[in-house]
């Protein structure tokens, strides 16, 4: 995955804050090879979270990666908030810390049967969508900074919880792309060619 | 984000948060919290003592992993964009089977079916024909294009 983190980190977002793909100051120091791991993470979660933000990122920027996981998280993230607003209410997200310990909370308890899929994957980022969008709604409003400190819990639940569940289901780009990535038009076409054929065959032995 | 599908995420959604979910995948008790989603108050808003925050955070995460289980679920069945995989594999297997010719061969009969099907091409002008018989050269044809209709559906 290497090639990936260098290349996603070396400029898909252009703040003036912070470099990309820097975690926040309040990240804790991560060992070399899961520290990469972790930034690669948070950057699909800082790009992400700028996506729900609707801040214009510039440059060609995003991997396809981080392409597939916005689209399909903010349909889940637009659904939550929709179906959900009742729950959601009940949230009082008032500062960066509340914010963490609800995600945290809330996560934990998704994962505690010992489910681990790239659905659920998608979900946490979808809550942390969720859960920016709460805090931007509060009186205290959220410094430039408050998408990278999501992005740094999201980064951190997934990396000590789904760290290794990634790895060994082919990673960001041979794992979860592969899966959620729409397929060609035109090897569809083939494909379809290819079961009308069949199926007209079929048929052929009753007519 | 140009390689969205914006049509197919809709649907996906609709079906992920009202539709009944299967196996046992999904979250254990997620069922018992889609009813009371729908537009209906649990209790009044800002209701935030701890039971009611622990009570709307386990809803919550059961209703992601619920969604996230059933997201799953779906991409992981076959779908039709996977058919090319399943087409070429085939195609590969009888090409190292019996070669360029036996590709060909392998086509042939869905070309000749398709042919034979084509019910106004056995048709001379002014030939009467039973209505049995119509029915029977037609059936294939309206299955062909409901099954060419499905295929729209899905593929959009």
């Amino acid at each position: 995955m290497g090639h990936i983190l260098l290349s996603s980190a070396a400029g898909c977002l252009h703040l003036p804050a912070q470099a990309p793909g820097k975690p926040a100051p309040s990240c804790p120091p991560q060992p070399k090879m899961i520290d990469m791991e972790f930034r690669y993470t948070q950057t699909l979660a800082q790009e992400y979270l700028l996506h729900v933000l609707q801040v214009p990122q510039r440059g060609t920027g995003h991997s396809k990666t981080s392409r597939v996981l916005q689209d399909m998280a903010f349909s889940i993230q637009e659904e939550v908030e929709k179906s959900l607003k009742p729950c959601l209410d009940r949230f009082d997200v008032v500062s960066i810390d509340a914010a963490r310990m609800i995600f945290n909370q809330v996560m934990e308890k998704e994962f505690e049967d010992g489910i681990i899929n790239w659905g659920r994957i998608v979900t946490i980022f979808a809550f942390g969508g969720v859960i920016l969008k709460k805090l931007s709604r509060e009186p205290i409003a959220p410094d430039g900074n408050t998408y990278k400190e999501i992005s740094c819990f999201v980064a951190e639940f997934i990396m000590n919880h789904m760290g290794d569940w990634i790895r060994q289901n082919g990673g960001w780009e041979n794992g979860f792309v592969r899966k959620f990535e729409p397929k060609s038009g035109w090897l569809t076409f083939v494909g379809v060619m290819g079961q009308i054929f069949e199926m007209l065959s079929l048929l052929k032995q009753f007519y | 984000m140009s390689e969205a599908r914006p049509v197919t995420r809709d649907l996906l959604m609709e079906t992920l948060l009202y539709e009944p979910l299967p196996g046992p995948l999904l979250a254990t008790g997620a069922l018992a919290v889609m009813h009371p989603f729908r537009g209906e108050d649990l209790s009044p808003p800002g209701d935030t003592d701890l039971v009611g925050c622990l009570e709307g955070s386990s809803l919550m995460a059961l209703r992601l992993a619920c969604i996230g289980d059933e997201m799953d679920l779906r991409l992981r069945a076959p779908r039709l964009a996977q058919l090319p995989g399943r087409a070429v594999h085939s195609l590969a297997i009888t090409y190292s089977q019996m070669g360029l010719w036996g590709v060909l061969r392998s086509l042939t009969p869905g070309l000749t079916s398709l042919r034979d099907m084509w019910p106004w091409g056995h048709l001379a002008p002014h030939a009467w024909v039973s209505p049995g018989w119509a029915c029977r050269q037609l059936l294939p044809v309206v299955l062909l294009v409901l099954l060419l209709g499905i295929l729209r559906l899905l593929l959009q």
